[in-house]
């Protein structure tokens, strides 16, 4: 009964965004008052929570009837793992991802004051657009209350044991509270082509970057998964999945920094426009991508090429809707105001251009595979992780120059001020040189370039608060600013760092025996088994001793088997210093009873995800400062 | 209006300058880091070049996987049921890694002797699902 309701509430929601969008298209065209769709719009929230529940309480009380319940859960799974299966296939994720948009729609209606009823209406309608898509595509091709009936099975086939873990359980939330809130700005964006200007500029800002930080943490929190969760150290793979979620990022920084321009000078409006629409359509191209199966990925939901079919035919259908709507429209306005070469707007100007070529040469990557598919009938390919490091790379480094220096222009024209790229050139290159000399005898190019590109977005930080030292409004109001740019700055030095200097070593190695890595001496002392409610595992102890401290630690890998889903998982275990980690993973047992492990030094590896929650954090501090400040 | 010309006559200098070094980076990248993926039967019938890394995939073969003894070394056969290729690999095995299950290895293949040195093995992620070409490499097609 329980999934029927589900079921019904989840019909219900669509049902009510589809009356929403056709209410505020009829009401637009029509040119009619009509009543204040809020009301609908928290109705439509409610529906959908309450489909939520349902399947959450199939969940909880192993209603093996419903086949989505059936295939991803077991009896035995602990209740918080039970709570997270929702999100572990692709079914009950999509019934999460509507349950955030609606989320989100609800914010915005809570949150931004428009004058006219009438014009609030409009953008009820576009939200409600996106969201009728997606619950309409859940509903008729991934309907997650299917049932199997009349025999249910005894038992659920398990949730895939990589997704029972805590990362994985907030992952998949804040990335779609990322990808979801992009349909705010899209919304706003819609609303300036027929002409709702109620602030809309900045609005865009303000969502863009609420958005693109759940979007950083939520990507930094399945960089992070990966790393110990998969087993073998790696903490980014240029995966398809991976590339889909970074290129609605890339989108996204662009779009922030582009509605900070239109903003405040009321030029770029049309790219502002463009870009939130884009934006949008670029994380539906990256679902379409997933979901359809069409790239090999580690990430593999259920796979069905009837579903990539709706989804491609919903994101052209958006597409054409949206640029309808953007080349009627009459956006650009009757006074500009001017810039110069060496102007703030110019170089935010840079910024956007190379953060998309960025995004195309990573989505051309990803799709390369289809498209030699497709002109050599049927000949599979894959494109490898040096072409995405050999092109993004000097990208990245030419963002952060401009990025570096970008921030010291002003408005207008800089050309009166004094010029501070001496000053930063030479203090990039200190910077350099002190890295490269303390922290390792020699570097690579790749290690160099990111000392470099640290050094510049560095120095420029610093240069910038010491300018502005007698103007501490100034530097208080773009404290979020600071602190994201800080962010990636941190990011990629210990991006350079651990893809660098990192050390491993596959071993064969049996009880009492020892071997040396680094500064460390890894030796085997025992092995143990252990068993679980849903898994039993081999555990293996290893000291470690760090031959400069004397200090000892012991670590415990495991080997476990799941045998609901008969599936093997390796459980690395990590010995975190601030300096860097030690991570070790065990392959398999050898018939003379030694084990193959591997070991691994990551210097500075967290650095990454420190990086990417600081840049978090300077979206939050961004956009709360300003509400305040409003 | 002729400031306004000029500095838009910049951003598009610098857009399709930018573009034109992106593109030529592209260029570069795909020429030396694409994998085309064969089947055992293929790669009998046109072999690659020696020195051009390539993947294979089919099922590893039952009873071909030995493992030189305490060591990383392991061979093993790929077939797609119809033609086979000896496989040399060196490292960690993947943990779905196992005889009669699908595999993907990337490396190089040595005509002369019908083998292929391998420096990545990928089986399959879960039970339930099957890589895309080896599926394929089986179908025959």
């Amino acid at each position: 009964m329980i999934p029927e309701i589900g079921n019904f509430f989840l019909i219900a929601s669509f049902s009510v965004a589809t009356f929403i969008f056709c209410l505020a298209t009829f009401s637009y065209y029509f040119e009619r008052e009509i009543l204040d769709l809020s009301t609908l719009i928290y109705f439509k929230f409610g529906f959908v929570f309450l489909s939520f529940l349902a399947l959450e309480v199939s969940f909880l009380f192993d209603d093996f009837s419903v086949l989505y319940v059936a295939s991803n859960s077991n009896p035995f799974l602990p209740n918080y793992y039970k709570i997270s299966a929702l999100w572990g296939g692709h079914e009950g994720s999509m019934l999460l991802f509507i349950l955030i948009l609606s989320l989100w729609i609800i914010l915005f209606a809570l949150f931004s004051k428009y004058q006219s009823a009438r014009d609030k209406n409009y953008l009820y309608g576009f939200t409600s657009l996106i969201f009728m898509s997606f619950a309409g595509f859940t509903i008729f091709t991934s309907n997650p209350f299917e049932r199997l009936l009349p025999v249910p099975p005894l038992n659920g086939t398990d949730l895939n044991p990589l997704l029972q873990d805590f990362a994985f359980t907030i992952h998949p939330p804040m990335l779609y509270l990322g990808y979801a809130g992009l349909v705010i700005p899209f919304a706003i964006a819609l609303g300036r082509c027929i002409g709702v200007k109620d602030a809309w500029s900045s609005r865009i800002k303000k969502w863009t970057t609420l958005s693109w930080s759940f979007l950083t943490l939520g990507i930094a929190l399945g960089s992070w998964w990966a790393y110990y969760e998969l087993g073998w150290g790696g903490w980014w793979f240029w995966d398809p999945v991976e590339n889909s979620s970074l290129i609605p990022w890339l989108i996204a920084t662009a779009l922030i920094h582009s509605a900070i321009v239109t903003d405040k000078r009321n030029i770029f409006v049309n790219w502002t426009i463009l870009l939130a629409v884009l934006a949008v359509i670029g994380s539906f191209i990256g679902m379409f991508l997933v979901r359809s199966g069409i790239l090999t990925s580690v990430h593999t939901f259920a796979l069905d090429p009837e579903r990539g079919l709706i989804l491609l035919i919903i994101t052209l259908l958006i597409s054409i809707y949206s640029f309808y709507l953007f080349f009627r429209a009459d956006t650009v306005p009757k006074e500009t105001t001017d810039y110069t070469f060496y102007s703030k707007e110019f170089f935010l100007l840079i910024n956007n251009a190379l953060l998309l070529i960025l995004a195309a040469v990573i989505l051309f990557g990803t799709i390369y595979p289809i498209i030699y598919d497709i002109f050599t009938g049927g000949k599979s390919i894959t494109v490898g992780a040096p072409y995405f490091n050999l092109t993004s790379v000097p990208i990245a480094f030419f963002i952060a120059f401009f990025q570096g220096y970008g921030i010291l222009t002003s408005w207008g024209n800089s050309k009166k001020q004094k010029n501070y790229y001496l000053l930063l050139l030479g203090i990039v290159f200190l910077l350099t040189f002190l890295f490269t000399y303390t922290l390792f005898s020699y570097p690579d190019i790749f290690s160099f370039a990111s000392y470099l590109m640290f050094a510049a977005i560095i120095s420029g930080l610093v240069i910038y608060i010491f300018k502005n030292l007698n103007n501490k409004n100034l530097v208080v109001n773009n404290l979020g600013m600071v602190t994201a740019h800080f962010g990636i700055a941190i990011m990629i030095l210990g991006i350079g760092v651990v893809s660098s200097f990192s050390q491993n070593k596959e071993v064969i190695i049996g009880k009492g025996e020892f071997t040396n890595l680094s500064n460390y001496k890894v030796k085997l002392i025992e092995e143990g088994k252990e068993e679980f409610s849903n898994y039993f595992s081999e555990v293996v102890q290893f000291e470690v001793e760090n031959n400069v401290t004397q200090k000892k630690i012991l670590l415990k890998p495991e080997k476990s088997f799941y045998p609901a889903s008969n599936n093997v998982m390796t459980e690395s275990d990590i010995y975190i210093r601030p300096k860097e980690d030690l991570y070790i993973s065990l392959s398999e047992k050898l018939e003379s009873g030694k084990w193959i492990a591997k070991i691994q030094i990551k210097p500075f590896v967290r650095l990454i995800w420190i990086g990417a929650l600081i840049m978090m954090i300077g979206g939050f501090l961004a956009v709360f400062r300003r509400i305040k400040y409003e | 209006m002729i400031k306004i010309r000029r500095n838009r006559l910049y951003a598009v200098l610098f857009i399709v300058s930018s573009s034109a070094v992106a593109v030529g980076l592209v260029l570069i990248a795909l020429n030396q880091n694409i994998n085309l993926f064969y089947s055992p039967s293929e790669l009998l019938e046109s072999g690659p070049l020696k020195n051009k890394s390539i993947r294979i995939g089919g099922l590893v073969e039952k009873g071909s996987l030995n493992r030189v003894s305490d060591s990383l070394e392991v061979n093993f056969i790929i077939t797609d049921l119809k033609e086979k290729v000896a496989v040399k690999y060196s490292g960690i095995l993947p943990d779905l890694f196992k005889e009669d299950a699908g595999v993907v290895a990337t490396g190089y293949y040595d005509k002369n002797n019908n083998s292929f040195q391998a420096f990545e093995i990928l089986a399959k992620h879960d039970e339930n699902y099957e890589p895309k070409e080896v599926v394929n490499a089986l179908e025959g097609k």
